[in-house]
């Protein structure tokens, strides 16, 4: 992509312009926020633009008082986590890589996040939001307050749209207050089924994070683990934060539950928990899948997502295909949250055919067993397999996929916006071709 | 019966679900807001997801308007049938289809009755969130067109957090699931679009809700003070430091006399300038800390009682004089005007004295109960309908009271919806651009407007947007 097409405004009105000049030329424009959203990414049109916002960086209003802030979209997750500081507050967004992720495109991609694991979905968190439409027009939506039914809940469609509908300029969001302090709980489990019953009774009274690891993942995200841990199958991990007192009476409940269930059980300190908060922070980077960050390539992260009720069922499923396709994971992890999500984790991508198999082996999977496969993240060489295989495709049982066009056409009439995100969503389809993948990431 | 349209609808329902005749109608001529009136060209009485398609395909085909109703308790006249439309009562769908306390989803049909779910899930320790303050009347398919909210939404968060997946009928006749409960997001969250648009964008039929695990404790604070001012000092201090209640309500004097001279009657001082009602619930440790906190920070503000509910009986009973003040209010007037704005919770004591100094200049009886957890402002006006210069009054001091939340950041409306009532109020909120883009996703599902007509949006916006449109791209009206 030639520097002439890289275009890095500075305020939200510069943003509208430059999609004005850019309709007024039929050229297609991909918004692109710190680049670390490493899912595949569709080719995009050789001609498109690329949006950089990183410029619009600014807190617009911080109201601790009411816990809400307003801030541009190109504002970073670091940068907004440290204004908040200040007065004990956070967010409940969360990015593998604080430094780089920006709200707007966290917001974009709505990537799975710990917070929304534990019921703190990300689109929940959205006030209001300010966006520049294909035609330089901007608009807003919601507000800034926390309570709001005044007109279409725009801001809903918007999280997750992947830039196709508009460019998200200004965003205010809820802010809550940190909790002071935080104790976790890890348990060994002889079996999936076990790890699963204990996963059922951690979940009350709602804890801040909880997710199962395999025996292997367990040792790669903590590293050695104390006696009572050391041979587990799985190893399943909650926390709990609030006062001194009330987390301490969180985890000795949490013991007494593990030990009726006949698991071992005990609370992490020091390095030992250190490492778990840091697994909780950035589970992909202790997992060893390495991120753009680290190694320029993401690794390969699947996951199978669908009712707590299923999970040793899809958990199942998940075996099956590893084991049909020859592909051979470096960790499995299991949480639990909104649902549960299995997830299949390669620090060393399988080759092009075995995850072609692998492919395949899910795509045969009925998935009326209420899972549905992400891809959470994939190196470039796998990308080509994806694309061929349809196999991030919005279709049926995917519901309302027409209305989904009207609303897409809506917006943006003539698929200019960060055309191929959803190529079934794309009006008259743009003549695309493969770019590399640095270019193509959101 | 002469309406050709009658006999087609009586022909696919059967004659006893098709109400025509003038007395049959009369129950379907306004909502909760009584000062709007129109009666529906007939009401049909679907029992099932196909019967609304079936119907909404007759209606297309006939190019006619329609409206969902479920109990018509709506505030806003979202219920009301504007340009002679066909009015869908959706109370006979009512079955709980499944429920699922491992998963803790329940799926129902709309008609279910807001408090009918809780109850039914009470027995596996479980229980429905939204709680409006008409809950044992209510649908839940109504809970969803206004996204409707409550005093436990302040910890729980309005419907739309709560209900998972919607199974809809658009406007054409056509059948879509949007969202799923837990497979995780594909595409645009059609379902978070459609959920508080009012029924203008079609009419769900099923919902998946979310079902949450009853608390382990539940504590209920009353902490009474000399003035509102003060009451709203202590509530913008509790949020400031961080206490973490399911519910924050005040009542003011003329509420507290309301209730107490009602069967609502709870036990509140009536000496009191304002009465704060706090609710903590989760593990019996972490509330009985809040407790503490939430006390301390009433005295601070200096409150001239403070008491705990002892046991459930009384912590019903002080939720009574709550959940009963609309109706212990239809004793001070023939009419009451609620409205439903919301400003930062910062803004609290200024805006609220604000509102009382507009209610003086007006000289309208102001009482005000209110969400103030979550700056949810319900100042409710008492007039007499019948005196035409009394409900010009009214109107003005309404318009002052949006342009005053307005100024300071606020809103229109934070759970009874847009409707009929405050649509002419949108301006005040949203650029003729932003209308025209809430329009613009309207007709991309229901480009004949067929769906709750001037519902929402005020009529300008959209007619702006059409003449703005080349000809070709313009929908039939």
């Amino acid at each position: 992509m030639s520097p002439a097409n890289r275009l890095a405004p500075q305020s939200a009105e510069e943003v509208a312009a430059l999609l004005r000049d850019a309709a007024a030329q039929q050229l297609p424009i991909v918004a692109r926020g710190g680049g670390t959203h490493c899912a595949a990414q569709p080719a995009v049109h050789a001609r498109a633009a690329t949006l950089e916002l990183r410029g619009l960086s600014k807190v617009l209003a911080y109201d601790p008082g009411d816990l809400t802030i307003a801030v541009e979209a190109g504002c970073t997750l670091a940068e907004l986590e440290h204004v908040l500081a200040e007065n004990e507050h956070e967010l409940a967004l969360d990015a593998e890589d604080p430094e780089r992720a920006t709200i707007g495109g966290l917001l974009a991609a709505d990537f799975p996040t710990r917070a929304g694991a534990v019921g703190r979905a990300l689109r929940d968190q959205v006030l209001g939001t300010r966006v520049a439409q294909v035609d330089g027009t901007l608009t807003r939506s919601g507000g800034r307050v926390v309570k709001n039914v005044t007109g279409y809940d725009l801001e809903k469609l918007f999280v997750g749209s992947r830039g196709t509908l508009a460019v998200l300029v200004e965003v205010a969001l809820r802010v809550h207050p940190r909790p002071p302090a935080r104790a976790i709980v890890a348990a060994a489990c002889a079996s999936f089924e076990e790890a699963h019953a204990l996963v059922l009774r951690w979940r009350d009274p709602q804890p801040a994070q909880l997710d199962a690891l395999d025996g292997e993942a367990a040792r790669r995200a903590l590293g050695d683990l104390p006696a009572p841990l050391a041979d587990a199958r799985w190893l399943v991990l909650a926390s709990w934060r609030g006062t001194e007192r009330v987390v301490a009476a969180h985890a000795e409940r949490a013991l007494s539950a593990a030990s009726a269930l006949g698991g071992r059980a005990q609370r992490l300190e020091g390095e030992l928990a250190h490492r778990a908060h840091a697994f909780d922070r950035a589970p992909r980077r202790a997992l060893g899948v390495a991120d753009a960050r680290d190694a320029g390539e993401p690794g390969l992260v699947l996951a199978l997502a669908g009712r707590p009720s299923q999970a040793p069922k899809v958990e199942q499923i998940l075996a099956h295909a590893l084991e049909r396709s020859g592909c051979t994971t470096s960790a499995r992890r299991y949480a639990d949250g909104a649902g549960a999500r299995l997830r299949a984790c390669f620090a060393t991508a399988p080759s092009r055919e075995r995850f072609a198999a692998l492919l395949d082996a899910l795509a045969s999977v009925p998935l009326t067993t209420a899972a549905r496969v992400h891809l959470e993240s994939a190196p470039s060489a796998l990308h080509e397999e994806l694309r061929a295989k349809h196999f991030l495709a919005l279709r049926p049982p995917c519901g309302g996929l027409a209305a989904m066009r009207r609303v897409r056409a809506a917006f943006d009439p003539h698929g200019l916006l960060s055309p191929g995100a959803w190529p079934e969503l794309d009006g008259a389809e743009p003549e695309r071709e493969a770019s590399s993948p640095s270019e193509t990431r959101a | 019966m002469s309406d050709p349209l009658v006999r087609a609808l009586q022909e696919l329902l059967g004659p006893q679900r098709v109400l025509a005749t003038r007395g049959e109608l009369l129950v379907y001529e306004c909502d909760g807001l009584t000062q709007f009136k129109s009666a529906p060209r007939c009401a049909v009485l679907p029992h099932s997801t196909e019967d609304v398609q079936a119907i909404l395909h007759l209606l297309h085909r006939e190019r006619t308007p329609f409206v969902a109703r479920g109990a018509g308790t709506g505030l806003s006249g979202g219920a009301i049938a504007q340009r002679d439309a066909v009015l869908i009562e959706l109370s006979r769908m009512k079955q709980i289809l499944e429920i699922d306390p491992v998963d803790r989803i329940a799926r129902v049909e709309v008609g279910v009755v807001n408090a009918e779910l809780s109850k039914a899930v009470k027995p596996y320790g479980l229980f429905y969130a939204p709680d409006p303050s008409s809950q044992t009347a209510c649908t839940l398919g109504g809970n969803a067109a206004e996204n409707s909210g409550g005093p436990h939404c302040l910890k729980y968060g309005n419907t739309t957090r709560h209900m998972l997946a919607l199974e809809v009928v658009l406007p054409d006749g056509t059948r879509e699931t949007l969202g799923d409960p837990f497979a995780g997001s594909a595409g645009y969250d059609l379902r978070g679009l459609f959920i508080g648009s009012e029924g203008t964008l079609g009419i769900a039929t099923e919902i998946t809700v979310r079902l949450c695990p009853q608390p382990e404790s539940v504590v209920t604070l009353l902490a009474a003070f000399e003035t509102l001012d003060a009451a709203c000092r202590a509530v913008s201090d509790l949020i400031a430091r961080g206490v973490q209640a399911s519910a924050i309500e005040i009542l003011d004097q003329r509420t507290i006399d309301a209730v107490e001279s009602s069967v609502f009657r709870a036990g509140y001082p009536r000496n009191a300038g304002a009465v704060l009602l706090v609710e903590l619930d989760g593990p019996a440790i972490e509330t009985a800390e809040d407790a503490e906190r939430v006390e301390a920070i009433a005295r601070a503000n200096h409150a001239i009682l403070l008491q705990r509910a002892a046991d459930e009986e009384q912590r019903m009973k002080l939720w009574k004089g709550r959940k009963g003040a609309f109706g212990a209010m239809g004793r001070v007037a023939p009419d009451l005007y609620v409205q439903d704005a919301v400003v930062p919770r910062t803004r609290l004591p200024e805006v609220v004295r604000g509102i009382g100094e507009i209610c003086d200049k007006y000289r309208l009886r102001l009482a005000n109960v209110f969400h103030a957890g979550e700056g949810n402002l319900h100042p409710n006006i008492a007039y007499d309908g019948t005196r035409a210069e009394e409900v010009e009054r009214v109107h003005e001091a309404g318009r002052e009271i949006f342009e005053l939340c307005i100024s300071v950041g606020g809103s229109l409306s934070g759970e009874h919806g847009i409707g009929l009532e405050k649509r002419e109020f949108m301006h005040l909120l949203y650029s003729p651009e932003d209308l025209a883009t809430f329009c613009r996703v309207r007709e991309a599902f229901d480009p004949l407007r067929l769906a709750n007509p001037e519902k929402v949006l005020p009529v300008h916006a959209c007619l702006e947007l059409r003449s703005a449109l080349p000809s070709g791209e313009r929908g039939t009206r």
